[in-house]
């Protein structure tokens, strides 16, 4: 009792006076929901709002996890909607004759004597049904737009959902066409000895539940390493893939998430129209769904709740004579009289989505982005408790250890690598191997193909010919080429990149755990369920995550956001969220670039501690103090080509090194032709 | 035959339309990189004006026309400045649904000046050659308003290709388009230049509009311009978003697809089809036919 009383101390300590005024308008916003039927019946105009509001803050929760989660534009939401809506009213309408099973669309009535399927079985199941064909529906449908982002997922999401609406639309025998599925009233299921209708508390109940536990599950899948990867697929899609998540399933898994909502609000939609017109289920409900989603904030749950509950009831209060009267008389003075003053409302709509992209693109109650940092004690706790998942190499290379051994196996041995880009070969037949335990530079002029390599090793890039192969100390050798990003990672290679890919907008701590993500493994339903299990894995990932963090130094920078920090600060960050994959190897690309010479002092003491846990490090820099000091072994690229390979000491003075970077030697300084351009990276 | 060579015509003028419609997407595409989701809307006001012009104040349909232009380019100029301009830096998630606003907006704004119930260009007033049959092959006739169609997409489009090619606000567009940065580097008025381009693909879309709605005798409504919006949107990126003639070509598939599906297969379903060509592109070939693959990078 009292470690309860205690969280609860520590929760409202955490939170800022603003939020314990939101949570008090959001409680007080509930319960009067809940009370307010009680006061003015069930069949009163404000239950019924109340109710719609209901559904569609569901629905718009749903939407919010593919919008506003994972950062894709869907436009063909609606057809969730209408499909849990169209399958449900046909659940409720299939009846047992004795004939067998019937299905009375378009009929006034059920059959004599019939049986209705689910009639004593409850609404539950059908919403379940709805709720998980619309599941399926959007896995199949995220299949083939895996690979789609922006306007094109946008534009293919309404065309599938205007299909789905014409053949709604033009198959009459299962919909009932523009007539659409009538539920007669003996076919409404039962829930605690009511039936399910509009206008009875059963129903009206069911809704509120239902709603609050879309808004629980949505709330624990944001916070959850689900929701985190989510976050980092909609912010960096390759940094994501680098982490080792893999963002097909991870896609998918929002697109089933949100179908189930889809699914599950169509059906509860079907109860509340009591007729299911496809007529009314056409496109622009997915936009008035994207307007609620857009208004209350992206990603943000009491945002979208405030949004449905504005819109919906902005909409509903234009139906009202107080409100068309006066409206109806504006429009006679604007010599539009005669117009119905109720479809204002999409006016309103859509200068709505214009004016909050211009004036508050984050919305009314922007997301708050990130999980829920530990308070200080907690964090002290976690600290002297240790990690298991705090790792970094396989520990000291022993006396004979390959740091100076060339008796040691290469960890990476790329041969006949090469890399076309139209006409130009980036990489042209390169051999090139990393010894275990070493630090092995990668250097040459700009443009000479050295980010190519990385991205080749870490399959951002397919080689367009050629060899790649890891022989990490655990775990088997394998060929890298033609593998996935998130499975490289997952192989145990790690990068940084030249311009830095971090998350931005989540804390650095975040930054971190995300790179943990492809060495744990809560799932979805370790988010819904939760569990002392998930509950201590998320607890280990932030301890693990705050050791790396302290690694690289950065310890007292974990809360804030990774975009916040300062560049050196930043750079160190990418190393430490590389560094919590537990790579075998890890690529660092010009991790001196724009650093003064004290912080690239501290850079090469760190990549140093790196590589004496055992971590194999290869480097591109152009820093050849950095270069010189800490390698073991330099290779020299030049227009793709490798010039030069040796120790620091005898690369510095080879000829063609010099003549690569500085012209011909002892000729004509201009008479080098420029490096290629349009590579954009060296 | 007969039947066939109507379908043929049909699919011509269909074709003829989505080109006019999908060459004013694909302009502001390829110098802004938004889809202008209220392209279809613009369509609509043309028709409209056009028949405002037409039956309202009894104009000839050759200067109902150019009203319906001018005005549509005054409408696309003013979208630009009030709706994207001030946005011309935020993420284009946030483009898009500025976008989706305007046309939903537009949309409600024509039903409460227009009303909801769809009209019909009048049948006297307008020039007798247009009802009347001027080829027929095999059986099935063209009429005068149909080959218009064509004659007035052909023409529209060459001189399109003739401003685009040779004059200077064309290099400034195709400049813009390249990189609006460093166009603006040059001194080259990059926000007016989008303007410019706003106004010419607005004003295509109103020829497009009257004429389609004079072919079809009806329909004319505040939702007419969604689907042949959307539809001309595929069109545009079938042939290869942003390039011109790619917009022509992917106009006259989607209209054959449309025309020849819908004809023969499923009328009911015509514009499935079309949605489906569209999805089919984007899914396997999204830099269209005549367009070029972005070149991987990382």
């Amino acid at each position: 009792m009292s470690g309860l009383a205690a969280a609860l101390r520590g929760w409202l300590a955490r939170r800022s006076g603003r939020d314990l005024a939101l949570d008090g308008f959001f409680l007080a916003l509930a319960l009067a929901a809940a009370a307010l039927p009680l006061v003015l019946g069930f069949d009163s105009k404000i239950a019924n709002v109340i109710l719609l509001v209901g559904i569609y803050v569901l629905l718009a929760l749903g939407l919010n996890i593919v919008v506003g989660y994972t950062g894709l534009l869907d436009l063909g939401y609606v057809m969730f909607l209408a499909s849990g809506a169209v399958l449900a009213s046909l659940l409720m309408l299939l009846t047992k004759t004795e004939a067998g099973w019937v299905l009375p669309v378009g009929q006034t009535g059920v059959p004599e004597g019939a049986r209705p399927f689910c009639g004593e079985g409850g609404f539950l199941p059908i919403m379940l049904i709805c709720g998980l064909f619309c599941a399926g529906l959007g896995a199949l449908r995220g299949i083939p737009t895996l690979k789609l982002t922006g306007d094109y997922y946008a534009i293919v999401t309404l065309g599938l959902a205007e299909i789905v609406f014409l053949v709604m639309f033009n198959e009459e025998w299962l919909t009932g066409g523009a007539f659409g599925i009538k539920i007669p009233k003996g076919c409404r299921p039962r829930l605690l000895g009511g039936e399910l209708y509009y206008d009875t508390p059963q129903f009206y109940y069911l809704v509120l539940v239902a709603v609050l536990a879309g808004a629980v599950v949505s709330w624990r899948l944001q916070n959850s390493r689900l929701g985190r990867a989510w976050a980092a697929i909609r912010l960096d899609e390759t940094a994501a893939m680098t982490c080792g998540i893999n963002v097909a399933s991870h896609k998918l898994i929002a697109f089933a998430v949100s179908g189930f909502f889809g699914g599950a609000g169509g059906a509860l939609y079907a109860l509340w129209s009591g007729t299911v017109a496809v007529r009314s289920l056409e496109v622009w409900q997915s936009f008035l769904i994207l307007c609620c989603v857009v208004l209350g904030g992206m990603g943000s749950i009491r945002g979208v709740v405030l949004g449905a509950a504005v819109l919906i009831s902005l909409g509903e209060l234009l139906r009202e004579d107080f409100v068309k009267g006066p409206l109806a008389g504006l429009f006679g003075l604007l010599g539009i009289g005669g117009r119905d003053p109720s479809v204002a409302r999409f006016l309103i709509y859509g200068v709505l989505l214009i004016v909050i992209m211009r004036f508050r693109p984050q919305g009314l109650l922007p997301a708050r982005r990130g999980g829920r940092p530990p308070a200080q004690d907690e964090e002290r706790a976690m600290r002297q408790a240790g990690s298991e998942l705090f790792a970094i190499g396989p520990g000291p290379a022993g006396p004979e250890g390959a740091a100076s051994g060339a008796s040691a196996r290469p960890v990476l041995s790329l041969r006949g690598v090469t890399r076309d880009f139209g006409g130009l070969r980036a990489v042209d037949g390169l051999d090139l191997e990393v010894r275990r335990g070493t630090i092995t530079s990668l250097i040459g002029p700009n443009g000479a193909g050295k980010t190519t390599v990385f991205n080749l090793v870490n399959g951002i890039l397919p080689a367009s010919a050629g060899s790649i192969r890891f022989r990490p100390e655990r775990g088997a050798e394998a060929e890298l080429a033609g593998r996935r990003p998130d499975l490289i990672a997952a192989l145990g290679i790690a990068r940084t990149f030249q311009n830095i890919r971090l998350f931005p907008d989540l804390p650095a701590l975040d930054n971190v755990k995300l790179g943990l993500h492809r060495r744990t493994s809560a799932g979805l339903w370790a988010a819904l369920l939760g569990g002392p299990r998930a509950a201590r894995q998320e607890r280990e990932i932030t301890n693990a995550a705050l050791r790396y963090l302290d690694f690289v130094g950065l310890l007292a920078k974990a809360q804030g956001t990774a975009g916040g920090l300062a560049y050196g600060e930043q750079r160190r960050l990418e190393i430490a969220r590389a560094l919590a994959g537990d790579p075998a190897l890890l690529l660092l690309d010009e991790p001196a670039a724009g650093m003064n010479p004290q912080e690239t002092g501290q850079l090469m003491e760190l990549i140093r501690r790196i590589r004496d846990r055992g971590v194999t490090v290869l480097v591109i820099e152009h820093d050849m103090r950095l270069v010189m000091e800490i390698s073991d072994q330099v290779y020299v690229l030049d227009y793709g080509e490798k010039i030069a390979e040796g120790p620091p000491a005898a690369v510095r003075n080879d000829p063609a090194v010099i003549e690569a970077y500085l012209g011909v030697r002892g000729g004509d300084l201009g008479a080098r032709p420029a490096p290629p351009a349009g590579l954009g990276a060296g | 035959m007969s039947e066939f060579v109507g379908h043929f015509f049909n699919a011509l003028t269909l074709g003829a339309i989505y080109a006019l419609i999908a060459v004013g997407y694909t302009m502001v595409y390829g110098v802004i990189k938004l889809i202008n989701f209220a392209h279809g809307e613009i369509y609509m006001f043309g028709t409209f004006l056009g028949l405002m012009a037409v039956a309202g104040l009894g104009w000839h349909l050759g200067f109902a026309i150019i009203l319906a232009m001018a005005g549509c380019a005054a409408l696309g100029a003013a979208i630009d400045a009030v709706a994207y301009r001030p946005i011309r830096g935020s993420s284009r998630l946030a483009a898009l649904i500025t976008a989706i606003g305007v046309s939903l907006s537009l949309q409600t704004v024509a039903q409460l000046i227009w009303g909801a119930n769809p009209r019909a260009f009048p049948t006297e007033g307008l020039p007798a050659f247009l009802l009347r049959p001027v080829l027929s092959v095999a059986g099935a006739e063209l009429l005068g308003k149909e080959l218009l169609v064509w004659v007035a997409a052909l023409l529209v489009m060459l001189l399109l290709h003739l401003l685009v090619a040779y004059t200077r606000i064309g290099k400034a567009m195709r400049a813009c388009a390249e990189d609006k940065v460093t166009a603006a580097l040059m001194g080259i008025p990059v926000n007016r230049v989008i303007a410019v381009t706003f106004m010419i693909g607005s004003a295509m879309a109103a020829v497009a509009g009257v004429l389609y709605s004079l072919k079809a005798g009806g329909n004319i409504s505040f939702r007419m311009g969604y689907y042949p919006g959307v539809i001309a949107f595929a069109a545009a990126v079938l042939g290869g978003i942003g390039n011109l003639k790619g917009a022509v070509l992917g106009g006259l598939l989607i209209g054959f697809t449309q025309a020849l599906c819908g004809g023969y297969l499923a009328s009911q379903y015509d514009f499935a089809f079309a949605f489906g060509l569209m999805i089919v592109v984007i899914l396997f070939r999204p830099w269209g036919l005549l367009g070029r693959p972005e070149s991987a990078r990382a």
